[in-house]
């Protein structure tokens, strides 16, 4: 137990979690839509990276480590029955604390309400993708799956998220291509 | 719009105040990773043993089948092998070099049931050797001793002047009492049983076990005269010697 008491780990862990906890807060909140299940795989990830803080000498690679920790604790959570069965009550999307412009609010609602109706690894596979800017080997080196799933999955993650947002926000098809498509 | 920029403004929506406190996060993160290290441990050391007791087990197994073959092996032969370390005498052992010691002990054929430890059974192998042993003294050449059928034969050259030798022969074997016998010219009662001199070359003495010891000399070669013999009494001193050895 000597390992808890060390003030220099815990320096630099703060100063880690000052800078990184909000950008890891959005992402879990992306994931889930939920601000508290965010804080929630948030702690998770935190808590993973503390337990390994003096076993990851590349201090670059704590991001991927933090980022790949949150997404497999989402699939993992999510994955579950009782989580499962949590989900299908419906809630509000959370309100913003301060004033925003009223087309991007709604967008914004819309768009997680829509992420919502994508099942959870097409939802993760689509947030790795576009928010995360991570390509097709990383996706699946951080989801435990082949490339040609997180390919798969891409495609019918972005056709329920078309189908989920309706006409009013219908992507622009070749926008919408993953990179790998593109090039 | 961009998957990416609807992507990025949904992730851009104001967050609440966090309740996440670095502190702790760090302490439970040091804890799993302590209590991980004590799990893994704890797995290693019931590896550990349950490795050791499979292993253990499937000794204890296997020993267990090596002795039921052996059991199976030994009740299924008719005799009972002989210790490897004792070598049995051959039938008939001819030319043996007589030695004051023997170089290796000589086991008898197997015994009877009904012999008793105490009482053990007369063994002609171990007779041999020792008439063998008592004979060195006197032969100048190598004894020739044959058991068969409980039955001892002891053949020595005595040596001899010019050309004649004297050959002595013994014979331990079952047979009737010595005395009172018509061929006997004179009986004694000794230590070791009756004692008969019959002729002038032959001596006979009959043993409380049943066996009887006859020590007899003959000539061979070419002598002039008298054959020559060796006197009755060495020949005596010769059998009780054999009754007192054997």
């Amino acid at each position: 137990m000597r390992a808890l008491e060390d003030s220099e780990g815990l320096e630099e862990f703060t100063a880690y979690f000052t800078a990184r906890q909000e950008v890891v807060r959005r992402t879990a909140y992306l994931l889930c839509g939920d601000w508290h299940r965010a804080d929630d795989l948030a702690q998770t990830a935190f808590v993973r990276l503390a337990g390994a803080w003096h076993t990851i000498r590349d201090r670059g690679a704590l991001d991927a480590f933090t980022r790949t920790c949150l997404i497999r604790a989402y699939v993992a959570d999510t994955g579950r029955a009782w989580r499962r069965r949590e989900l299908t009550a419906e809630s509000p999307p959370e309100r913003p604390a301060g004033p925003d412009d009223g087309d991007l609010l709604a967008t914004r609602l819309a768009v997680v309400e829509a992420l919502r109706t994508v099942p959870r690894r097409q939802r993760a596979v689509l947030v790795c993708r576009f928010y995360e800017g991570m390509d097709v080997a990383e996706t699946a080196e951080v989801l435990r799956c082949s490339q040609g799933t997180v390919k798969s999955q891409t495609a019918k993650g972005l056709a329920a998220l078309r189908a989920a947002l309706g006409a009013g926000y219908q992507p622009d098809s070749t926008a919408t291509r993953p990179v790998w498509e593109v090039a | 719009m961009d998957v990416r920029e609807l992507l990025r403004l949904a992730g851009s929506a104001p967050a609440p105040q966090t309740r996440l406190d670095p502190a702790e996060l760090y302490a439970a993160g040091r804890r799993r990773s302590w209590w991980r290290g004590q799990r893994l441990a704890l797995a290693g050391l019931v590896s550990a043993l349950v490795a050791t007791g499979v292993g253990a087990t499937a000794y204890a197994i296997s020993d267990h089948a090596r002795v039921r073959e052996e059991l199976v092996s030994s009740t299924s032969q008719a005799a009972p092998p002989p210790p490897p370390a004792v070598q049995p005498l051959p039938a008939t052992v001819e030319g043996r070099r007589v030695t004051a010691t023997p170089s290796r002990a000589v086991t008898a054929a197997p015994s009877s049931a009904k012999a008793t430890p105490a009482t053990p059974a007369w063994d002609c192998a171990t007779a041999a050797i020792a008439v063998a042993k008592v004979l060195s003294q006197r032969a100048e050449a190598a004894a020739q001793t044959s058991c068969q059928d409980g039955r001892l034969h002891v053949t020595a050259s005595l040596g001899g002047g010019g050309q004649a030798r004297l050959v002595l022969s013994a014979q331990i074997e079952p047979g009737p009492a010595v005395c009172p016998a018509p061929q006997a010219l004179s009986c004694e009662d000794t230590k070791y049983g009756q004692l008969a001199v019959s002729g002038a070359a032959e001596v006979r003495l009959s043993r409380p076990d049943g066996r009887v010891i006859t020590v007899a000399t003959r000539a061979e070669g070419l002598w002039a005269g008298p054959a020559p013999v060796l006197p009755v009494a060495e020949l005596r001193a010769i059998a009780l010697a054999l009754a007192e050895k054997t």
